[in-house]
């Protein structure tokens, strides 16, 4: 994944990420979360993904940064999709936005990197309640993602 | 002179992306936000349940 995307910074345990925004509104702090969850016996991890205000010290999901670097964030927040992948290959990852506003952001994060992604990831989009391969211009109101074997 | 052992970060490259491993960012496990969003995605796993091929792929990876 070779496109404009800031440095990220983990923890070890490929769970928790963050970078920093930079544009005309300054530094914005992101923190991307994966948490794992259990539904039927079986384990995924849902991804969070805000704003970090380091006052509060806790994630500020009303705010809109308008730091015009949508595209930059979007591809940050795959490249983390893809490590955290490559540390739990057999774990699923589940992303649904915060808002319909915020959902359709990741579809378009994903529609513009799933050339790379695809290599990797196996990328499905759940639409009316129904999980589908994910195909670009259609919507979708969650996705899930989930290592390819061998890759 | 005491010398007290920082935990540095290190670089780790993966593939063509470079991370920063640093062990000394902040827990947010229990931010309201992750926990509610954590929360809300369980409930939809629950209605909606797993890609049927996910489902397929785990099989498959559970029998080898």
């Amino acid at each position: 994944m070779n496109k404009e995307r800031y440095q990220v910074i983990s923890k070890s345990n490929h769970l928790d990420f963050e970078f920093e925004s930079e544009g005309p509104r300054g530094r914005i702090k992101k923190a991307i979360i994966y948490r794992p969850h259990n539904v039927d016996g079986i384990t995924y991890f849902n991804l969070g993904f805000g704003n970090w205000n380091d006052d509060t010290k806790e994630i500020d999901d009303k705010a809109i940064s308008n730091n015009l670097d949508r595209d930059k964030i979007l591809v940050t927040v795959a490249v983390s999709v893809l490590e955290f992948t490559k540390g739990f290959p057999d774990m699923p990852v589940f992303i649904e936005g915060s808002t319909p506003a915020r959902t359709r952001l990741y579809q378009m994060g994903i529609s513009a990197n799933m050339s790379e992604i695809e290599t990797v990831l196996k990328v499905y989009g759940r639409q009316d309640g129904e999980w589908k391969p994910f195909r670009k211009n259609v919507n979708y109101d969650a996705f899930m993602a989930w290592r390819k074997h061998n890759t | 002179m005491h010398s007290k052992k920082k935990n540095i970060p290190k670089r780790l490259t993966l593939g063509d992306f470079t991370i920063i491993i640093d062990d000394n960012m902040p827990d947010r496990s229990n931010d309201p936000f992750f926990v509610k969003k954590g929360l809300a995605s369980e409930e939809s796993m629950k209605k909606y349940g797993f890609p049927e091929e996910f489902l397929k792929d785990r099989q498959r990876r559970l029998g080898e």
